[in-house]
């Protein structure tokens, strides 16, 4: 008996030869032209029992029970049938998919991403706090120094004191063109009880 | 399969009667609910990720089914959208650790199963054991062989089921089983020279 030739069977390899043959997967004249081979080839026969070993191993795995959940689910989906049915329109989406089990983040986790987004919109209120506060002190110097500047320049009692080489008055005779003998002059007749002026 | 009787069941889904559409839905989760748990079990490796792929197997099925129009069997269409949904959720990485069969009380992981060397023909008296070898074997498959395990030997459909769920021809599901049997064969050598040594006795 010449070896065993797998192509003739219509298969590329012996091993598919004989997990074709465990399946019962070839015809009946196919497998009765292999029981020759089974009864002399010893190591045909191993393989094609260790083929067996594994189906019967594999068909050990026992069948399983869905969880209960499962029902109670598909249960849901039943009774969205028949009201889509009833409505004639289909639920949204958001509907059908809020009967889905949800995987919630633990309670940690929920806290820290709330703390988080408490924390950015703290940052925000504080910072528009702290620019509203700038305005306003940049807005109440801008008062004052216009306030003074107004002061400084309708005021009639300044005189200018002696050994000043620098006061209001010179400032304010510069700006203002008069002389130093018509400002004293006016000075004096608004206030004459206090006296002095240029000398 | 009763091809006859799954057209009927797809009518009754699609009736315009709210009774008789939601009773046709629950005949076809009645059905195939158990079939899908098992394939997505044995394709994922533990029983939480399954119920959530029977889950959104169902929910697949319940915005699909008016567009299923029988250019494919209704269950070889069921097992593919199994098939999928589990290949998908085992490839985004977000699977639990494999579990023993809960049928057996078991919750050990694969990983606390003894090693090949320690295995005797006596220790295959072991149910669990036998079968959290098994488990670990089908787990180490790819997914394609993995699923094609599954569909021929857990599910006993024959080739030409097989070719349709996968969506490729029957020579493909030949040579993939050859593969899986030969990659089986390899990760589950000494337990099946221990058993067929234990039947020869």
């Amino acid at each position: 008996m010449s070896g065993l030739d797998p192509s003739s069977f219509g298969f590329d390899s012996r091993s598919a030869l004989v997990v074709a043959y465990v399946d019962g997967q070839l015809l009946p004249p196919d497998v009765e032209r292999l029981k020759p081979w089974l009864d002399q080839d010893s190591a045909f026969r191993a393989e094609v029992e260790r083929s067996r070993c594994m189906r019967a191993l594999i068909s050990t795995l026992p069948r399983m029970t869905p969880p209960a959940h499962v029902q109670a689910y598909t249960d849901r989906l039943a009774q969205l049938v028949a009201r889509r049915r009833a409505n004639a329109d289909q639920p949204s989406l958001d509907t059908v998919l809020g009967a889905l089990p949800r995987r919630t983040a633990p309670d940690g986790i929920a806290d820290a991403v709330l703390l988080r987004a408490r924390a950015a919109r703290a940052s925000r209120v504080l910072a528009d706090r702290r620019l509203t506060r700038r305005r306003a002190v940049m807005g109440i110097a801008a008062a004052v120094l216009a306030t003074a500047t107004g002061t400084l320049f309708s005021t009639r009692s300044m005189r200018p004191k002696s050994g000043r080489k620098f006061s209001f008055e010179v400032v304010a005779i510069g700006l203002t063109g008069r002389t130093a003998q018509e400002f004293s002059r006016s000075s004096a007749a608004v206030s004459p009880q206090r006296g002095g002026g240029v000398r | 399969m009763n091809d006859e009787s799954d057209f009927e069941i797809v009518r009754r889904c699609e009736s315009a009667s709210p009774a008789e559409a939601e009773a046709g839905f629950r005949d076809l989760v009645q059905r195939y609910q158990e079939r899908v748990f098992n394939t997505a079990l044995r394709v994922l490796g533990n029983s939480a990720d399954a119920a959530d792929v029977t889950q959104e197997v169902f929910f697949t099925v319940y915005r699909k089914l008016s567009e299923f129009q029988f250019s494919s069997r209704l269950f070889t269409w069921i097992y593919r959208i199994t098939v999928n949904l589990s290949i998908d959720k085992r490839r985004r990485g977000n699977v639990l650790p494999p579990t023993i069969s809960e049928a057996a009380g078991g919750t050990a992981t694969l990983a606390a199963i003894p090693d090949e060397s320690s295995i005797t023909p006596e220790s295959w008296t072991e149910s669990d054991f036998i079968e959290g070898k098994v488990q670990s074997a089908i787990q180490k498959l790819s997914p394609k062989l993995r699923s094609i395990i599954v569909l021929r030997y857990i599910e006993g459909l024959s080739y030409e089921e097989i070719a349709e769920v996968l969506e490729c021809s029957v020579g493909t599901v030949k040579s993939r089983l050859n593969r899986a049997h030969s990659n089986l064969e390899s990760l589950l050598r000494p337990a099946l020279d221990a058993f067929a040594g234990r039947d020869e006795e």
